[in-house]
């Protein structure tokens, strides 16, 4: 008889189990229940809840705008993924990635609108749409079709040079940063396109945006020859501004000003520019993913992240020009001295997408590489 | 119902047991496996072009292609050096341990050894950058010392950064497995070697060595392989070094030629099992291939 029920437990399957493996499941089971029951009953109808991802730029996770969001909406769980460069959010978007909203630029959304990975967004839905600039609003480059399709955020300039002072004396052209006396104290951005306009810049190629392969070849055989004098390949604001403060690197070619801008504010003798005048401006904002399913929770975080409250930190600590019209009249003096102006922003190269983006990617790959 | 229910009675505990190892190695690890195999033959190109049509392209184009190509044979030069120095050191302090520890004291202190690996892997490498770096701990010693007068740059953001990473990460998983060989080694063999005539040094070589080689041939499992496919070291420490993690990652992530990165990917694991056979048949153990 012994026997028997032994057998039952340790050869056969399926038809009986032990007294306590019963008990266990269904108190799990109540206890599961009791918990999505409770979790029911705290979700006040007609308020908006729920998970949405957000796949965005690492600034939006600062805890300044992160956490003071689920201040406001506890019921609203939003999930960060981080994106460096939008190539990376874009074949990751089309490998499949699943996000509910996320931030582009606008040289961005041509190939986001085409490849159907973002849907129009209703504009009557954001309490704060109406603050932001009117020529912000109407630009044309998000709008497809009269459908808006970017919320624009903010706006600002990069490949700058940033540079250490008490390191580095003045840089005024493109070729200066490559100096021999700079050796292993370089960092070039590791974006194909901005890592290749840069490379454009110190050529003297006019035009950056098109480049023939020749010309692409050419600029790797540039930065081939010059690879021993590069320490490396940065690929964030927060890892650029680690290694200048430091002193492992003196000269960051490709971050916006931002970066200079934070390192006096912690006492260090920085400085940047735009060397011959020439650098690229950007102008991004926030998209709505085409299978977006809580709307309302996305729409809900949109209009938070144009409110004057965070558009405000945004220029404040980031030195983005902002979208809504209140925040930029509540700037401090000081702080709008650093700000891209309208001048300096019509000045620069709008960043964009080269027509022979393909070639750049690989040629990227190959200056990285070695 | 009868029939059914001796049908169920038929059915094995251990069948069942295996049941959620097996549904979980099918969908996380022989699926994606079987899902880069098949990406690896389709045509592709950057900003995730695919194009479901048989090609073997991606392959002739990682073994010729002159970036990939030379990545692929420093990656393999690097991780052989990094196995060798770990061996170098890991080996004296396991035969110490093994051999001349009495009692469990060598396995204490084994297990003290291990206690980093509890760590974050991320943050182990972070901690390097504190001790590395300009300012770091090593610099900040030699100047203070005077034996410095400029801090030494070749200690981080290079190939000898990975080098001492790498090291560091991988010496618990070689002292370990030879720690275990070299113990399991029957003082008797010692003593009947040393009765026939033979020297420390003949016994070493002649006994311990090819007894010990096992353990060596488990280390190279768990330092090679994870070496020539890592990328969190030379992203965080290595400055402008490129290896063969870095190039996968950077084709799935940022290029998005996910034909090309699948077909690294497989020639990594190819290589890497055809490494690992070859070691294993050197070492003399027959019966994981058998």
């Amino acid at each position: 008889m012994e026997i028997e029920k032994y057998r039952r437990y340790d050869e056969v399957s399926g038809i009986s189990f032990p007294r306590s493996i019963i008990i266990v499941t269904v108190i799990a089971v109540v206890v599961v229940a009791a918990i999505s029951a409770y979790a029911i009953l705290l979700t006040q109808p007609g308020k908006v809840s729920g998970k949405i991802i957000a796949f965005v730029w690492e600034d939006y996770t600062m805890p300044e705008v992160a956490d003071n969001f689920t201040k406001l909406y506890p019921d609203i769980i939003v999930e960060y993924s981080i994106f460096t460069d939008q190539p990376e959010m874009f074949t990751k978007l089309k490998a499949g990635f699943k996000a509910d909203v996320i931030s582009p630029c606008v040289d961005y959304i041509p190939s986001l609108v085409k490849a159907g990975l973002i849907q129009p967004i209703d504009p009557s839905r954001l309490k704060n749409w109406n603050k932001l600039f009117k020529d912000v609003r109407e630009y044309p480059g998000i709008w497809f079709d009269g459908k808006l399709y970017m919320v624009p955020t903010d706006m600002g300039s990069e490949t700058a040079v940033v540079f250490r002072k008490d390191k580095v004396s003045f840089i005024e052209s493109w070729m200066d940063v490559f100096k021999p006396e700079y050796k292993e104290k370089i960092l070039i951005i590791d974006d194909p396109r901005l890592g290749i306009v840069i490379g454009a810049f110190a050529l003297g190629y006019e035009d950056p945006w098109n480049l023939s392969r020749e010309d692409l070849e050419k600029i790797k055989e540039f930065y081939r020859e010059r690879r021993d004098l590069i320490l490396g390949f940065y690929e964030s604001d927060l890892e650029v501004r680690d290694m200048l403060a430091s002193g492992e690197a003196w000269i960051a070619a490709g971050p916006s000003p931002t970066i200079a801008y934070w390192l006096i504010s912690e006492g260090i003798d920085a400085g940047f520019t735009f060397p011959e005048g020439k650098g690229t401006s950007w102008f991004c904002g926030m998209s709505i993913v085409k299978d977006a399913q809580n709307l309302d929770a996305v729409y809900t975080y949109i209009d938070y992240i144009i409110s004057k409250e965070v558009e405000l930190y945004f220029a404040e600590e980031w030195l983005y020009s902002p979208s809504n019209e209140e925040a930029y009249m509540e700037i401090s003096p000081e702080v709008r001295g650093w700000l891209t102006s309208p001048e300096l922003f019509q000045k620069l190269i709008p960043l964009t997408e080269p027509p022979n983006i393909d070639e750049w990617l690989e040629v990227w790959e190959e200056i990285v590489g070695g | 119902m009868n029939r059914l229910r001796s049908l169920r009675w038929r059915i094995p505990i251990y069948v069942l047991y295996s049941i959620p190892s097996i549904v979980y190695l099918t969908i996380f690890f022989y699926i994606p496996i079987m899902m880069i195999i098949v990406y690896s033959f389709w045509q592709g190109g950057p900003l995730y072009k695919i194009v479901r049509v048989f090609t073997l392209e991606n392959y002739v184009r990682f073994f010729t292609d002159e970036l990939s190509r030379n990545v692929l044979i420093w990656t393999n030069l690097l991780a052989l050096l990094i196995f060798g120095i770990v061996i170098i050191i890991a080996y004296p302090i396991a035969y110490f341990l093994a051999r001349m520890m009495k009692g469990e004291t060598g396995l204490k202190i084994i297990l003290l050894i291990l206690i980093p690996l509890e760590m974050n892997y991320l943050i182990r490498i972070f901690a390097w950058r504190n001790i590395l770096g300009e300012s770091g701990l090593i610099n900040s010693t030699l100047l203070s010392l005077g034996v410095i007068n400029e801090p030494l740059t070749m200690l981080f953001h290079s190939i000898y950064a990975i080098v001492i990473v790498a090291i560091h990460n991988d010496l618990p998983y070689a002292i370990f497995p030879l720690y275990i060989t070299l113990k399991s080694i029957p003082r008797s063999l010692y003593e009947a070697a040393m009765d026939l005539g033979s020297n420390r040094l003949s016994v070493f070589f002649r006994i311990t060595l090819p007894l010990s080689l096992p353990g060596v041939a488990i280390a190279f499992l768990f330092i090679y392989i994870p070496t020539v496919g890592e990328f969190a070291i030379p992203a965080l420490v290595g400055g402008k070094t490129y290896l063969l993690g870095n190039l996968i990652t950077r084709g799935f992530l940022d290029i998005g030629n996910w034909p090309f990165a699948s077909a690294a990917t497989m020639s990594i694991l190819v290589l890497t099992l055809i490494a690992m056979f070859v070691v294993f048949k050197l070492t003399g153990m027959r019966w994981l291939y058998r």
